[in-house]
């Protein structure tokens, strides 16, 4: 098809990003040294409204976390702590230190903290040596990962290191609290927008109107 | 639920191209009218380039009976925006390898959807309309602020409670924001490249300037898994936050502007 005739019926505004998104073709997928560096947050944990939570397993969550951090960075025994329940206190790869505070890096052991740091093993990757820490909270649950130890001095192994680190997804916001104008998720239905918290941000917002079409 | 009760301006949501199309201005002044045009142009769309009405030009394309040449301005636009983003994704993104309602391999909905949103933005311009946000099924474009101070709350919802949000953006128009995830519809998004549906990860919303890209986007980051995230870096203004399988999230660089705290600006 002929392109520049098509390119005249777009609006200026698209066609210009269009021209901006090509001229930043990226060259190849593999190319790391344009990677941006990620950011490591931690998303604010905040009560949902049903005060329940759906999947409170410590273990799974780390395992879970181990599973991601591995397909990620590559890094296959990146977690290796044991599957049985109680293993966090037990984990034979894992350094295990029960603490009020910070994390010291030995295995110390204690039954009555309010928070229990998990090391992992130092994994050898192509960048060097990571290492990361996972925190936990008093009621097993998963709150929080660090790296305690990144490839120096290489600022592309450390863009890639900050990336496999995921922000962990922490308590579900309960939509009454988070006071939205509008959500954003996968196309629902005409059916399935009657159950939606979209159909209910809309009925607020048709209450509001005195005059509505 | 909502950021207080908000009164004044117009409100309409119409059912259209299958999907709930929530249109909300806050400008007091915006005449009627303005909203008409836009549901007007919805439907016309629909009309044009639905894969599900038999005798729509778009399923005539599927089956060879009409030619691309052939076919109108809006259809040979939408077309050529199709093949730009095929070629940013590296075929991943590929119209013409969509198993599509028509029984044909050839669906342009996921772009025309982002695209006559956007369209529907420049009509309420057109008529005055600075402050409004419109959601078409969960993808949304905004213009300006919903009042003078601050900015636009968008939940992005959490891909396994649907009354749950797992994160709120928050912005100032023009702006767009698309999640892409299969927990409404099943696996309908393919990766032409592997062939097979993404597993990876539960949903990938994407933020950028405009809707027609954004949304396109979505579908690309979703389809390419966390190598999304490498990927949406390298296309200036676009942002992606995922959550993966094992509800981890990850999000670009660039993504943190739209994180700030609800006291900074109410």
């Amino acid at each position: 098809m002929s392109n520049t005739a098509l390119q005249q019926s777009i609006d200026s505004s698209t066609a210009d990003r269009l021209a901006q998104l090509q001229a930043r073709r990226a060259p190849a997928l593999a190319d790391g040294d344009k990677r941006t560096v990620g950011r490591i947050a931690t998303v604010p944990s905040t009560p949902t409204g049903k005060g329940k939570r759906r999947h409170p397993a410590a273990k799974s969550r780390l395992a879970a976390l181990a599973m991601s951090i591995a397909s990620t960075g590559g890094l296959a025994t990146f977690l290796a702590v044991g599957q049985q329940p109680g293993a966090l206190a037990a984990a034979p790869a894992g350094v295990v230190t029960a603490t009020t505070t910070a994390a010291t890096g030995s295995a110390t052991g204690s039954s009555t903290s309010v928070a229990t740091l998990v090391n992992g093993d130092v994994a050898r990757t192509r960048f060097g040596p990571v290492q990361v820490q996972a925190t936990f909270g008093s009621d097993g649950n998963l709150t929080s990962v660090q790296t305690l130890q990144t490839p120096a001095g290489d600022r592309r192994s450390v863009s890639i290191n900050n990336r496999a680190v995921p922000t962990l997804n922490t308590e579900a916001l309960s939509a009454q609290s988070a006071q939205v104008d509008s959500v954003s998720g996968a196309t629902y239905t005409s059916r399935g927008y009657a159950q939606s918290l979209q159909s209910a941000i809309d009925e607020a917002r048709s209450a509001g109107l005195t005059d509505t079409i | 639920m909502t950021a207080g009760r908000v009164t004044g301006g117009l409100h309409h949501v119409e059912h259209v191209m299958g999907m709930a199309v929530s249109i909300d201005v806050r400008d007091p002044e915006c005449p009627v009218e303005a909203i008409v045009e836009v549901v007007e142009w919805l439907h016309d769309v629909d009309s044009t380039f639905s894969p599900y009405l038999a005798d729509s030009p778009i399923s005539a394309i599927g089956r060879g009976e009409l030619a691309i040449r052939d076919a109108d301005a809006q259809i040979r636009e939408v077309l050529s925006l199709c093949e730009t983003v095929r070629e940013l994704s590296y075929g991943v993104f590929d119209v013409f390898r969509v198993p599509a309602p028509n029984s044909t391999m050839f669906d342009p909905s996921g772009l025309v959807k982002g695209w006559s949103i956007e369209r529907s933005a420049h009509i309420l311009e057109r008529h005055g309309a600075r402050r409004f946000i419109i959601n078409a099924g969960g993808d949304i474009v905004v213009r300006g602020r919903p009042d003078s101070t601050a900015p636009w709350r968008i939940g992005i919802r959490h891909p396994r409670d649907p009354e749950a949000l797992a994160l709120v953006v928050h912005g100032i128009g023009p702006l767009a924001v698309a999640t892409s995830a299969t927990y409404e519809r099943g696996d309908h998004i393919v990766n032409p490249v592997t062939g097979r549906s993404p597993h990876e990860l539960l949903s990938a919303t994407v933020v950028g300037p405009d809707l027609t890209m954004t949304d396109a986007f979505a579908t690309v980051v979703f389809a390419m898994g966390l190598g999304g995230l490498d990927w949406i870096e390298e296309q200036a203004g676009y942002d992606a936050y995922l959550i993966t399988a094992d509800e981890l999230t990850y999000r670009t660089a660039g993504f943190t502007r739209y994180l700030q705290a609800s006291t900074s600006l109410g």
